[in-house]
């Protein structure tokens, strides 16, 4: 989850929190992340998709015996562009993840974090002719560079692995984390038979995250990610497409702290260079509720 | 526990920034836009057509070299820009079938009606459109060529940048983007498209007065159809007749669902059948002069500024195309410095 929406804000949200952590048992987890991207695709007919996007992404977690085990979901509700320029609404399934976390502290301003999460193949497929699941789950993982694509991948199950890093320097609350993802394919993911494919997809991502207060109730957030696929599990259309398999993100934001618990962010995902740059960008919204 | 319900309240109040957040954002993105949302694929409607271009009856047996010889080919006087693809169409009337021409200018085709369209990009043959009257309304669908020519394949859906090209396909549910926009359904087969002046006339072509003479139509205009003014008026008029009265005129039949690309305006660029000798009675002087078009201005006109741009948000044509036609931009503005 916390891959889905921008570093900066779930920082804040996870700092916001962290004073009443310890009797934390459940949470909930509600992201939405919108905005305009033409992204490469995967089939010769379409190998580029383009529209306007939105991804809601759900997750709640569960503490027990000192580990918090999650579950995430993702929903994509994009307004694809037709070829001519119409747009044609469409609604799709992400993978669902289920995943256990353990963080432990290092120091008295520092902790650390593991993750595993297992992927179940729930993504939407759609119709062979169509692919608009297809091309829909394409246009809401490039909301974000690619960040969250093993969400977002048809077809596939797997394995996530991240480590992250959380680190308090006043005034700065600094957060670096390392994710690694293994796809296994397990169908055609209703693509046509001339997409090239790949049995075992890898993708990995490297995310740094910084929080300034400017006042006690107003700051600013500053995120940046590197991710990489040198290994796709459907191998992008286009030539000039496949050669660039790393983005780079900035992630920009500001935040609003409302009494001691809640924080309203708005966090700006722009990519650089890579396939998406320039090509796409979006805004998201985060809420998170503890009991 | 007064904690907990404190988070929890302020955790609804941020759903409801979510909520307002999702409306914002598509509001950003598609709030003036929503005449470009059309309905989907009707699949079960276009199963009903062959899948490959040589079962429609374009051609004369299977291989799809000869016209079949019931399919006439015809060229209308004001063409429609097409990112300058080169076009070819066709019609085949079901024989002792009459279009009905009691309205002039909204022609009603017999059942069973066929209209192709043939587009060749950068030299390579791209698409052919097909558009069919049946009992039930009309359907339509593009054929995507084969890289070997062999034939063409149905894709309801459509392609981008075709077989190397820059030329998109449509999807089928595009097709009502412009052709629901007039009853007759048929854009470039009408009274004014066919009344070729002699010096267009293509000898091969059907046109207005070879429908009169074969009787395939039920009522022959009192006139041959004019379009008034000068060289350069009837060129402009004619140009915004071919390329946007589709969508902006005054007789578009009611639609349900998606607006699918209907302005909702009042600006009329349609030539008629029965047009006067005076520009200053076309639809396009009455409806869109001083909304878009202001004499002698050019550079305050919308329309100008509209044409002379592609982009995402803001430009005219607004859909199937994605390169300025220049020419007809020239066109237009000398038109409107010598209005």
């Amino acid at each position: 989850m916390r891959a889905a929406c921008a570093a900066g804000l779930v920082l804040l949200l996870g700092a916001s929190a962290s004073a009443e952590e310890s009797s934390e048992r459940l949470s909930f987890e509600i992201s939405d992340r919108a905005g305009l991207v033409r992204a490469p695709f995967v089939t010769s007919t379409f190998p580029e998709v383009s529209g306007f996007g939105m991804r809601l992404t759900a997750a709640a977690a569960v503490r027990l015996a000192s580990l918090d085990w999650r579950v995430t979901l993702p929903v994509g509700v994009v307004w694809l562009d037709f070829p001519a320029g119409a747009h044609v609404t469409e609604t799709v399934l992400g993978n669902l993840e289920l995943g256990v976390e353990h963080e432990a502290p290092l120091s008295p301003s520092t902790s650390v974090g593991l993750l595993a999460a297992l992927l179940a193949p729930s993504a939407g497929q759609g119709s062979r002719t169509s692919l608009l699941d297809n091309r829909a789950l394409a246009l809401v993982s490039a909301l974000n560079g690619g960040k969250d694509s093993a969400l977002l991948t048809p077809g596939v199950s797997g394995l996530r692995l991240q480590a992250s890093v959380d680190h308090s320097e006043p005034p700065f609350e600094l957060r670096a984390s390392v994710d690694l993802a293994l796809l296994v394919r397990l169908s055609d993911a209703s693509l046509p038979e001339e997409t090239q494919t790949h049995a075992v997809g890898v993708w990995s991502a490297l995310d740094l995250g910084a929080t300034l207060p400017i006042t006690s109730w107003f700051g600013a957030t500053l995120g940046g990610a590197l991710s990489a696929q040198p290994v796709r599990v459907h191998e992008l259309a286009l030539e000039r497409h496949r050669e660039r398999w790393l983005q780079a993100l900035v992630e920009p934001g500001v935040y609003m702290k409302i009494g001691q618990a809640t924080v309203l962010g708005l966090d700006g995902s722009i990519p650089v260079g890579g396939n998406l740059g320039g090509d796409a960008w979006s805004v998201c919204i985060h809420a998170r509720r503890a009991l | 526990m007064s904690l907990v319900r404190s988070r929890g309240a302020r955790a609804s109040a941020l759903g409801c920034w979510v909520a307002l957040g999702c409306g914002a954002f598509g509001c950003l993105a598609l709030g003036c836009q929503s005449y470009r949302a059309c309905d989907a694929v009707d699949e079960a409607a276009l199963s009903q057509l062959p899948e490959r271009l040589s079962l429609t009856g374009l051609y004369a047996g299977e291989a799809v070299e000869i016209i079949a010889p019931d399919v006439r080919s015809f060229r209308p006087r004001f063409e429609l820009w097409s990112d300058g693809a080169t076009k070819q169409r066709w019609i085949w009337l079901p024989p002792g079938a009459p279009i009905d021409t009691s309205d002039m200018d909204a022609w009603q085709f017999p059942v069973d009606t066929k209209v192709w369209k043939e587009f060749i990009r950068d030299g390579v043959r791209v698409e052919t459109r097909l558009l069919q009257r049946r009992a039930e309304g009309w359907i339509g669908v593009a054929y995507l060529w084969q890289e070997d020519e062999s034939d063409a394949i149905a894709a309801p859906y459509g392609a981008i940048d075709a077989l190397g090209t820059p030329h998109d396909v449509p999807a089928s549910n595009e097709c009502d983007g412009c052709h629901a926009g007039r009853s007759s359904h048929v854009l470039g087969f009408s009274a004014v498209q066919l009344a070729q002046r002699p010096e267009q006339a293509d000898p091969d072509a059907l046109d207005l007065d070879e429908l009169i003479r074969s009787n395939r139509v039920t009522h022959a205009p009192a006139a041959a159809p004019v379009v008034p003014g000068s060289e350069t008026d009837q060129a402009a008029l004619g140009y915004l007749h071919a390329n946007c009265s589709h969508c902006h005129n005054g007789s578009r039949p009611e639609r349900r669902g998606a607006r699918c690309f209907d302005p909702e305006g009042d600006i009329d660029f349609s030539l008629r059948a029965d047009e006067t000798a005076a520009v200053s009675d076309t639809e396009t002087y009455r409806t869109a002069m001083g909304e878009g078009i202001r004499r002698g201005r050019p550079d305050d006109s919308r329309i100008i500024e509209l044409m002379s741009r592609r982009s995402r948000f803001s430009q005219m044509p607004p859909l199937a195309t994605e390169t300025v036609d220049t020419e007809a931009v020239a066109l237009l503005r000398r038109w409107i410095e010598e209005l």
